[in-house]
């Protein structure tokens, strides 16, 4: 890719997060089941969608990924810490929507124990395998599976179902905690940014919904994220506001939050996850600024690695 | 412009809610449930009915013994339940604990004689035959130093037919030349489910392995209609067989994960547990 293209996919790419930034709250549920506004649902889990994948580039600057972890914190806030997915998937639990939106925050770090358990139910089940989905659902819900590091294999959605006749329940138990390991030790540690540190390179995730554009209707009355207005000034100098339930951030950390490095959120993590020890942790993102050390700048350009240029 | 789709239904909100825990019995059985299952997992005290009993009294000052009355009947209603918890995990219940329960079956002694099996004789005093006589015989295992009058045995349960309609009842046909369907089956089971525990062996018992596949059905069949209460006591009948390495036709330990998970409630959840026990899974 030439530089030019670059920049040019980097300004695009930039604008349309501001964008999404700016009006995230014409998106927010506000307190609402998720049954009584879909469409609000469903623009939370792809705005998610996009902000998670920023981060998980990890070719951002660090303005891109402030950006990206306000619209995660938002979207979190604004499903209750996961709480609406969980109550979603518990009373439905042939929905698969709440398990591919529940990936887009675990690829980040995000959890919810009730999730956790639900969606090792969820697979130990094969719901995904027995119930006749279309193949894209099919291909969404083994990437989700494996996000959330619940699959059982490379080719989990390949294998057809086992045969419940021949099962009996202590081979059955057998299977259930060898098809869930994880269940008791915890959760597994915050996965490492797949771009960096997964060997085996995956073929891109898919979207939650591919076929439509994110955020449909609120392009009819509002600019295209091309012809937006600039985007908002320096996040030091002007605070975003976030979410009412996040603690206001001070100026000065909004780029200080790195993506697995980062200590355990509060509210939705009883258990603290193990830091990686992988040195690529910090790969995707600066030095902590916060402290002693100097603020990253505002933007940062796209070429180059950010890591390779902090200190 | 946006089509908006009318949001489809919730059918759990719009489901009939749990059974709520309105009559004070209800409640102290639940709470005594709540012991059992605190003692299963091993986080309780020492005993379970005693304390129960110990509080009740206590609650009710010197003069009245409505309390006592109404935990006295919780002990009797969860039955062999109660004492679950010595069974599956091999303890001794301490002296006091057995003189508690046999101080509930002293103030509601069982009936001497039982009456016969559904299709001929009534059918809720059978049940309640079945359950004292499952607690006497517990109790008389458990506690053998002190002899306790037991009641004889009451006769077996109709046997399930598979060719016969599923909602078919045994009472249309008092002679009891026909077999019930398994939606009946499988429900009457479930109210017997305080007897499916380890070193009972009767003829419910033995009806309960040969009638895996009713029984696996009865148990689908409340989970679809989300009566995770009764899924779980007929899953329970389930989990007695497969501890003696028989075939099911299904997938009990995914059946409880799934009651565990979506349902509710103390009794719904001791259930639960004595399943995870009775069927070697770890406490999850």
């Amino acid at each position: 890719m030439s530089t030019a293209l670059a920049q040019t996919a980097h300004d695009v790419g930039s604008r349309a997060l501001h964008w999404l930034h700016a009006h995230r709250q014409a998106g927010a549920l506000d307190g609402r089941d998720l049954a009584g506004d879909m469409e609000a649902y469903k623009a939370l889990l792809e705005t998610a969608l996009a902000a998670s994948l920023v981060l998980r580039d990890g070719t951002s600057g660090s303005e891109q990924c402030a950006l990206a972890h306000e619209l995660l914190d938002f979207a979190w806030a604004q499903l209750k810490d996961g709480t609406l997915l969980y109550e979603r998937l518990l009373r439905q639990p042939l929905a698969t929507d709440a398990v591919e939106g529940y990936a887009h925050f675990a690829r980040v770090g995000y959890r919810h124990t009730g999730m956790e358990r639900l969606i090792t139910h969820f697979a130990a089940t094969g719901t995904a395998r027995t119930v006749e989905y279309v193949p894209n659902r099919r291909l969404a819900i083994a990437n989700a599976l494996r996000v959330t590091g619940h699959d059982q294999g490379a080719d989990d959605w390949e294998r057809p179902a086992p045969p419940r006749s021949a099962c009996t329940a202590r081979a059955a138990a057998h299977c259930l905690s060898a098809a869930a390991p994880r269940t008791t030790a915890g959760y597994r540690p915050t996965p490492a940014p797949a771009s960096k540190s997964d060997p085996s390179p995956r073929p891109s995730p898919p979207c939650c919904w591919p076929n439509r554009p994110p955020a449909a209707s609120w392009t009819s009355t509002t600019p295209s994220p091309a012809t937006c207005r600039p985007a908002p000034p320096c996040p030091r100098t002007a605070p975003f506001s976030p979410s009412p339930t996040w603690p206001p951030t001070p100026p000065g950390c909004l780029a200080s939050r790195p993506a697995c490095c980062a200590p355990p959120r509060h509210g939705y993590s009883p258990t603290p996850m193990p830091a990686s020890p992988q040195t690529t942790c910090c790969t995707h993102w600066p030095a902590p600024a916060c402290g002693p050390h100097p603020a990253p700048a505002c933007t940062t350009p796209i070429s180059g690695s950010v890591c390779s240029a902090t200190p | 412009m946006t089509l908006r789709r009318p949001p489809p239904r919730d059918w759990a909100a719009s489901a009939r809610p749990c059974r709520e825990v309105t009559c004070a019995h209800c409640a102290s059985a639940e709470l005594l449930a709540s012991r059992a299952l605190e003692a299963l997992k091993g986080a309780g005290g020492s005993t379970i009915v005693a304390s129960l009993l110990q509080e009740a009294a206590g609650a009710d000052g010197p003069t009245g013994a409505t309390g006592l009355v109404t935990a006295t009947g919780a002990v009797r209603q969860l039955g062999a339940d109660a004492l679950a918890a010595y069974v599956l995990t091999g303890q001794t219940p301490a002296p006091e604990e057995s003189a508690a329960v046999r101080l509930t079956l002293a103030a509601l002694p069982p009936a001497p004689r039982p009456p016969a099996a559904p299709p001929r004789g009534p059918e809720p005093p059978w049940i309640r035959a079945w359950i004292d006589w499952g607690l006497v015989t517990l109790l008389a295992r458990l506690a053998p130093g002190t002899p306790q009058a037991s009641p004889p045995m009451p006769s077996g349960p109709p046997h399930c037919d598979s060719t016969v309609p599923r909602h078919f009842s045994a009472a249309r046909t008092p002679q009891g030349g026909s077999g019930e369907g398994w939606v009946p089956w499988a429900l009457r089971m479930g109210q017997l489910a305080s007897l499916a525990l380890p070193g009972l062996d009767t003829p419910v018992h033995e009806a309960a392995r040969s009638g895996a596949e009713a029984l696996a059905r009865g148990a689908t069949r409340s989970l679809l209609r989300r009566d995770f209460v009764t899924a779980a006591r007929v899953t329970r009948w389930l989990a007695w067989p497969a501890a003696d390495n028989v075939a099911l036709p299904l997938d009990a330990a995914l059946l409880v994960e799934d009651i565990a998970l979506r349902g509710g409630g103390n009794r719904c959840l001791l259930d639960v547990e004595i399943c995870h026990h009775m069927l070697g899974l770890e406490d999850v």
